[in-house]
């Protein structure tokens, strides 16, 4: 169980970042959901021991990370959102090379290891090209090599679907999935398919708070019937008593998606299944009413 | 190109250079510089004028000096952070990804490229503007009693022409040359090849190479190749001294080869430019040049199509993802070591620098000059220690830009974002860098020792050895290495900014060089041991033992506190603002300092044992202390009391030279010499311990104040009686000196030279002015009267009048000591030998030099010589053979025994001739590369043996022109056995070679003439030895050389033993009586030794064509020439037409065409020209004023013209 309490970071400026996050992650996939400037990477780097928070603990059976962060690294995978490697190394070169920094060892050795590996995200094709030579979805593919390599009890991966086509964000899916089945796997993302295909917990983080903690299912559930879809040209839909979750055009015409709470749709509008997408965007509607408010 | 467009990037670098810190760092460093040059601190500007109250000084402000300011501070400063401004431009934004959204824009690649380039050329054509406000500030506007004499008026021009002549096109050279390097290769270390190259071309040879010999067709051309232009300003205008009446006045005047040398570098750096823009803009459209081949092998390459549907791994973790277990320190260093090591060598930087340092190396050992212009014999100590500065200015430099390149790599990279988060500890990282830079260090030392073995196996006299290379570069180094390794990572911890951290550490390098310059560097500031360390063959780093190892703890505990704050800093952690504040806080800091306490204090101890050390040495505060009060108490009692006579010195010494210490029991028979009676006799003492006197065998105390020992007499001394003092001490050589670079007398475990002329290790009767007298006391010297000299004149050195000395020295068996006079006994009893020394005629001083001899002996002769030093020896016996004989002839015979030559390590490079017993630092004569250009061995030794006649027999007087009858007469006796034994042309070439050094060294403004020179002026020690020895040997032409010796003979014996001694006057007078024309040789000593004059003369016009009728029907050429003497003084001097080479070399393998010459003569007053006409029988192809070298002048290669 990863602890995280009253976490505070305030970036000179000042800008607050986080303003006092408090979680239980448990073992298994945890999605950490919320939208660009949300505090997700800050979130992120904090736990992963690269980045000194104002105040607050992170702990993890009882031992506090942030005092001790070799013993995280230890036991740590990580993506991060940004990243880049060593430009004339070939992409076996540089996984080998983090492998070795990492001390991960294997029966077949570290470059049977660095192969295996390159396979699993299928880039083995590519082994003996130099890294500066690799797209922007191979890069993402090795950092997700490297990050899974060595066993770790924890798995941090920030916005780790960036970049990938829709191909191998189904082969990362599943290798995430099944490593989250022994370990801690904590996905930050803006996109609301990652944590619904993965993570059967998830927090909605907005403006550095965490302003829900369920699971897909909960949150669903939580919606059901009370979701409808109708057409209309937006000027109409202003005027609509209940609150707009999306506008978007389908074959030309303007739809909307709109919560009402009694469940009774104005007319012209039809129930339709709540997803998950519908309820976080209800989440960040209603943070946003309460923060103007 | 749209100009807008341009100019928006143009002004963007511009702006983006002038908010770096690293340019604000370089304009205070300007500011510091410039006010260090207007209050005196840094002198970086010429030396003409004269120095004394009310001398003709030369302005700061003139257009000279101001062009030596701008040239050599937009080379020291401007080229490394030019270098990076311009260099990195590109690939900072490459690497912050700027380019690609840039490429997507109407931006062309040109007016970007341009742009960029325009931009950082601005910026410091901005700072140099500012550089030139602030030099008129400080040396023009603020009021500043420095500056009294040395400010002149305000001309605008003498800024701007020396900054649109050095700074411009510096300026742009160095911005060219490394956007192109930049650009093309988006490699930051490239970028910095060209400041280091030029850094170790220009400071190591361009600027300091120019040794006598060197011929003007190879000057011009290393000055036409000086990017800074230094060389040709100093070759051309500052060398010889022109007098501060011309550079306050004239302007730097152009000729071809500066103006092409400015016009070409400016081409270069435009044309670099260019070259940049054109790299980017074929990289930043991606246009790869891919063969056919290559596309239809990519084209048909599939890449596999993989299966979204990935089954389950099946297997365990460990098989699919292996099992974490974090290296250890030393592992993962290893690790990142390999990895950092494996990026270096993909890198090109090494594979650039090594060859160039390797040419470099090669170059500077091959051209190594030692004194007298001199090439040196490549020993491989001396070669390791010769190259000791620079490799480490080398090394540091190159750390600099590794190390900060190798922190920012993983940065610039982003692979940070990754390696940050993984179990390796700063402590591996830290380390692993550390030991990968090591490569550097190591690739260096191996491209240097490479060169040094290709340099010592083309001279093939001395065998190479490894041992002094790994002591000295790997042992003495490794702490500057890593010390200066951590300075550089702790710095960019610290800061987080490339940029600061080059700043900081190129401040660091210029504090220490300026220290360097100062004087003021110590074994507590010396980390690179700049001229701190000597190396002898016989005595490997004995001098100043203690310091240099503690020197190099001291670094080592530097080196781990730094590494500590690096440990501690390193920026893997995004620091929080807020807790680096808190950790501020007293407590907090206080934990900080509590777990670094050992990392403190081991500095901080170490740092105290070599204060310790260095204070109690001879340069230390305590000794200073008492120097001083030995001045302030006794200078105005004693100053100018008359010194009684030390008749015999009788002295049993005992030698610890592995303790370096040493015992004394003995007395001096001290006669009154003087007219009137003595109360007290003065006696001064040096820092000994157990000091006791006796008076005529019983005990005394005398009133001590600060080391003057002074014995009050029950009765006074009547002229003509006698006392002996009896004293007894011991002796011990305490501390270190404060900042090493050996010491002209000492005593160590393989060697020693010890002195009767000083209080160091003899008690030396009377009191010495100059100790502990101190530059801001100093004051202008006595004016003498005009016939001063009459009557009795005081010895200058030694004592009053000759003694005769008695010495017992014990010392370790196995070591050879000599003293003067003659060996009378020696036994030796286990491990010490007894030797007993006595005068068989008297000696105007004595000495003790000593060490473990080979010995070579000769015609009443010997040499003492270590035994790896054979090379030369032959050749210094034969001149010591002759020098007796000859002298012996020439100036009357040789009074002692024997004259011995004995050799001791080269902790200073100098020989002294004591009588009997002349001494020779192994840098002298015995590691010379003789050669019939040079001789210097037998130069050297001609020199000090004619010191047994000039300065020991005649034992000049004090005061002005008495250093003459002592160096001049040297020299000049010298270039008179050179001529007897060597021959005419090596005699020629001596004289041109001390000429040259006249010609260099003199101060015009200072100079004054012979018969006033008396040693305090700058520029008075090249007319001793030089001038002196030129116009002595003048003379000798002038009355005939018959004459001139029969009259030196005559003076000698005169005053051998004389209590007047003689000076210039005695010497001028005395010779008259031999001169068969009185006339000329009054008008001679009138022009040379009672005014100050030099010629110089100038060949204009020459011309030659066939004689209409020759008369006799054979063919004659009349060669036609005007010659002008463009100094002073009036001469006459051959004028020759001369066809052929005069001393071809004998080993080269074709044959010139045979020397012919004939000559006209002239008479030439100064400012006067006169036209000659020379007929000869063949077509000449030179005029040449003064072939036979018989009248010293300036700039003799002006002297001569191809015929047209």
């Amino acid at each position: 169980m990863l602890s995280i309490r009253n976490l505070v970071k305030v970036y000179p400026g000042p800008v607050a970042a986080l303003q006092g996050v408090s979680l239980d992650i448990p073992s298994g996939m945890f999605g950490l959901l919320g939208p660009n400037g949300a505090g997700k990477t800050t979130l992120m780097r904090i736990l992963a021991g690269v980045l000194e928070p104002t105040s607050g603990d992170v702990l993890r059976d009882g031992i506090d990370l942030l005092a001790n962060p070799q013993e995280l690294w230890r036991s740590l995978g990580y993506l991060p959102q940004d990243f880049g490697f060593l430009p004339h190394l070939t992409g076996r070169q540089m996984l080998e090379y983090l492998l070795e920094l990492k001390g991960v060892r294997a029966p077949g050795g570290v470059s049977k290891l660095a192969d295996d590996l390159l396979e699993r995200v299928n880039l083995a094709h590519a082994a003996k090209r130099k890294v500066k030579e690799y797209s922007g979805g191979m890069r993402q593919r090795l950092g997700i090599a490297q990050a899974i390599a060595g066993d770790p009890r924890l798995i941090i991966v920030d916005e780790p679907t960036a970049g990938l086509d829709p191909e191998e964000r189904l082969r990362f899916y599943r290798i995430l999935a099944e490593l989250a089945a022994t370990r801690t796997v904590l996905l930050s993302t803006h996109i609301v398919e990652d944590v619904a295909v993965l993570c059967p917990r998830f927090a909605i983080i907005r403006s550095g708070k965490v302003v829900s903690l369920t699971s897909p299912r909960e949150a669903r559930q939580s919606l059901d019937g009370r979701i409808f879809e109708g057409a209309g040209d937006e000027v109409a839909m202003r005027d609509l008593p209940h609150p707009v979750l999306q506008s978007f055009l389908v074959e030309g015409e303007n739809r909307v998606r709109i919560f009402v709470p009694d469940g009774v749709p104005p007319a012209g509008f039809a129930a339709m299944m709540p997803t998950l997408e519908d309820a976080y965007l209800l989440v960040m509607r209603d943070d946003r009413m309460r923060g103007a408010a | 190109m749209r100009l807008r467009r341009w100019a928006v990037v143009a002004a963007d670098e511009l702006r983006m250079n002038l908010r770096r810190p690293l340019v604000w760092i370089m304009v205070i460093l300007i500011g510091l510089l410039v006010w260090g040059i207007s209050v005196g601190g840094v002198q970086i500007v010429i030396g003409s004028g004269d120095a004394s109250v009310g001398g003709r000084k030369a302005f700061l402000t003139s257009e000279f000096a101001i062009s030596q300011i701008v040239a050599v501070l937009s080379y020291t400063l401007y080229l490394f952070v030019v270098s990076a401004a311009a260099g990195l431009s590109v690939i900072r934004d490459s690497d912050a990804g700027v380019l690609e959204l840039l490429n997507a824009t109407p931006l062309t690649p040109g007016e970007y490229a341009w742009g960029k380039f325009i931009g950082t050329v601005a910026a410091f054509l901005a700072v140099l503007v500012l550089q030139l406000l602030l030099m008129m500030a400080f040396l023009q506007w603020i009021p500043n009693a420095d500056m009294l004499e040395t400010r002149g008026p305000f001309v605008i021009g003498n800024y701007l022409r020396p900054a649109l002549l050095f700074g411009v096109p510096m300026i742009l050279f160095t911005a060219g040359v490394a956007f192109w390097i930049g650009t093309r290769t988006r490699r930051p270390i490239l970028v910095f090849v060209l400041p280091v190259v030029l850094t170790m071309l220009c400071a190591f040879f361009l600027w300091t190479w120019s040794p006598s010999w060197l011929s003007e067709s190879w000057n011009r051309f290393l000055q036409a190749i000086d990017p800074a232009g230094v060389r040709w300003l100093r070759e051309t205008w500052l060398k010889v001294d022109r007098g501060a009446a011309f550079y306050n006045s004239q302007h730097v005047g152009l000729d071809p080869i500066i103006a092409g040398n400015r016009v070409g570098m400016l081409i270069v750096g435009l044309a670099s430019a260019w070259a940049g823009v054109r790299a980017y803009a074929v990289s930043s459209r991606a246009a790869h040049a891919v063969s056919a081949s290559d596309v239809r092998k990519a084209m048909e390459r599939v890449a596999p199509v993989a299966s979204a549907a990935v089954a389950p791994s099946g297997g365990s973790a460990p098989a699919i993802m292996g099992i974490s277990q974090p290296p250890g320190v030393w592992t993962g260093a290893w690790r990142v070591a390999v990895a950092e090591a494996r990026e270096l060598r993909s890198q090109a930087g090494l594979y650039l620098f090594v060859p160039l340092i390797l040419l470099q190396a090669i170059s500077m050992s091959l051209t190594a000059i030692g004194p007298f212009d001199t090439p040196l014999l490549l020993v491989p100590g001396m070669l390791a220690v010769g190259q000791l500065q620079s490799l480490g200015t080398l090394l540091a430099l190159l750390l600099v830009f590794y190390g900060v390149e190798s922190l920012e790599r993983e940065r610039s990279s982003r692979l940070n974002a990754i390696q940050d988060a993984i179990a390796l500890s700063n402590t591996s990282i830290v380390l692993g860098k550390t030991m990968a830079l090591g490569v550097v260090w190591l690739v260096i030392l191996l491209a240097c020792l490479l060169a040094s073995a290709i340099a010592i196996g083309i001279q093939g006299t001395v065998p190479f050895s490894l041992g002094p290379f790994a002591l000295v570069w790997v042992l003495l180094l490794l702490p500057t290495v890593l010390a200066w390794t951590m300075f550089v990572f702790a710095t960019f911890a610290l800061t987080r900014n490339r940029f600061t951290t080059y700043g900081i550490a190129l401040v660091a390098i210029g504090l220490t060089v300026y220290l360097l310059i100062k004087g003021d560097l110590t074994w507590l500031t010396n980390w690179p041991l700049w001229g701190a360390v000597r190396w002898s063959d016989s005595s490997i780093f004995e001098f100043d033992r203690r310091a240099l190892i503690l020197n190099r703890l001291f670094l080592l505990a530097i080196a781990a506190l730094l590494a500590r704050i690096c440990i501690n800093s390193y920026p893997r952690i995004e620091s929080d603002a807020v807790r680096r504040v808190h950790a501020l806080a007293p407590r907090a800091l206080w934990r900080t300092v509590r777990g670094s306490w050992a990392f403190v204090l081991a500095p901080l101890a170490v740092g105290s044992l070599l204060w310790r050390e260095i204070a109690a040495g001879p340069g230390g505060p305590e000794a200073k202390k008492e120097a001083r009060d030995y001045w302030r108490k006794n200078l105005a009692t004693w100053k100018d009391v008359p010194v009684p006579w030390l008749r015999d010195a009788s002295l049993d010494v005992v030698l610890h030279p592995d303790t370096r210490s040493w015992t004394v029991k003995g007395s001096y028979l001290i006669a009154n010499q003087l007219q009137q009676p003595i109360e007290e006799i003065p006696i001064t003492v040096g820092r000994w311990a157990d000091m006791k006197f006796t008076r005529d065998g019983q005990p005394a105390t005398p009133d001590t104040t600060s080391h003057l020992y002074v014995f009050a007499m029950p009765t006074p001394l009547a002229p003509g009686d006698t006392v002996r003092i009896g004293f007894s001490y011991s002796g011990k050589e305490r501390g270190s000196t404060m900042a090493g670079g050996g010491a002209s007398t000492f005593i160590v475990p393989s060697g020693l030279v010890m002195t009767g002329f000083g209080p160091t290790y003899f008690p030396f009767v009377g009191y010495i002015e100059s100790v502990g007298a101190e530059e801001e006391r100093e004051y202008e010297p006595k004016q003498y009267p005009p016939d001063w000299y009459r009557g009795e004149t005081a010895a200058a050195f030694g004592g009053q009048r000759p003694m005769t000395v008695r010495m017992r020295i014990t010392s370790p068996s196995d070591m050879t000591v000599n003293g003067v006079g003659e060996r009378i006994a020696e036994t030796t009893a286990g491990a010490t030998t007894v030797t007993e020394w006595q005068t068989d005629q008297p000696v105007m001083a004595f000495n003790l030099v000593g060490g473990r001899y080979q010995i070579k002996r000769g015609n009443g002769t010997a040499l003492f010589f270590h035994p790896s030093h054979s090379y030369n020896t032959t050749e210094m016996l034969d001149a010591l053979d002759n020098a007796r004989r000859w002298y012996g002839e020439w100036f009357g015979a040789f009074p002692w025994k024997e004259l011995r030559i004995s050799e001791f390590p080269a902790l200073a490079n100098y020989a002294q001739g004591f009588p009997t017993n002349i001494t020779f630092s192994e840098g002298i004569g015995f590691l010379t590369k003789s050669e019939p250009r040079t001789n210097l061995a037998f130069m050297v030794v001609a020199h000090e043996s004619a010191h047994q006649w000039w300065g020991n027999m005649v034992q000049p007087g004090v005061g002005p022109g008495g250093n003459f009858l002592s160096e001049g007469m040297a020299h000049f006796s010298t270039a008179l056995l050179i001529e007897k034994v060597k021959g005419v042309r090596e005699s020629m070439e001596f004289r041109k070679r001390i000429e040259s050094s006249y010609g260099d060294r003199r101060q015009a403004d200072a100079e004054r003439k012979m018969f006033r020179v008396d040693g305090s002026k700058l520029g008075d020690n090249t007319l001793w030895y030089d001038k002196g020895g030129w116009v002595f040997w003048m003379l000798a032409e002038q009355m005939g050389r018959e004459n001139a010796l029969r009259g030196m003979k005559d003076f000698v014996t005169t005053y051998r033993g004389n209590p007047d001694h003689p000076v210039l006057h005695d010497l001028a007078e005395h010779l008259r009586r031999f001169a068969p024309d009185t006339a000329g040789y009054d008008a001679f000593v009138k022009q040379w030794m009672d005014t100050v004059v030099v010629p110089e003369f100038k060949v204009r016009d020459a011309t030659t064509r066939q004689a209409a009728d020759s008369g006799d029907g054979s063919t004659a050429w009349v060669t036609t020439a005007v010659i002008e003497n463009a100094g002073t003084g009036r001469v006459t001097i051959d004028v020759a037409a001369t066809r052929g080479e005069r001393f071809p070399d004998p080993t080269a393998a074709r044959h010139p065409e045979p020397w012919v010459s004939t000559a006209t003569t002239i008479t030439l007053g100064a400012n006067e020209r006169r036209a000659i006409s020379i007929r000869s029988v063949f077509k000449p192809e030179k005029v040449v004023v003064d072939p036979d070298v018989r009248v010293l002048q300036l700039r003799r290669q002006g002297a001569e013209a191809r015929v047209r």
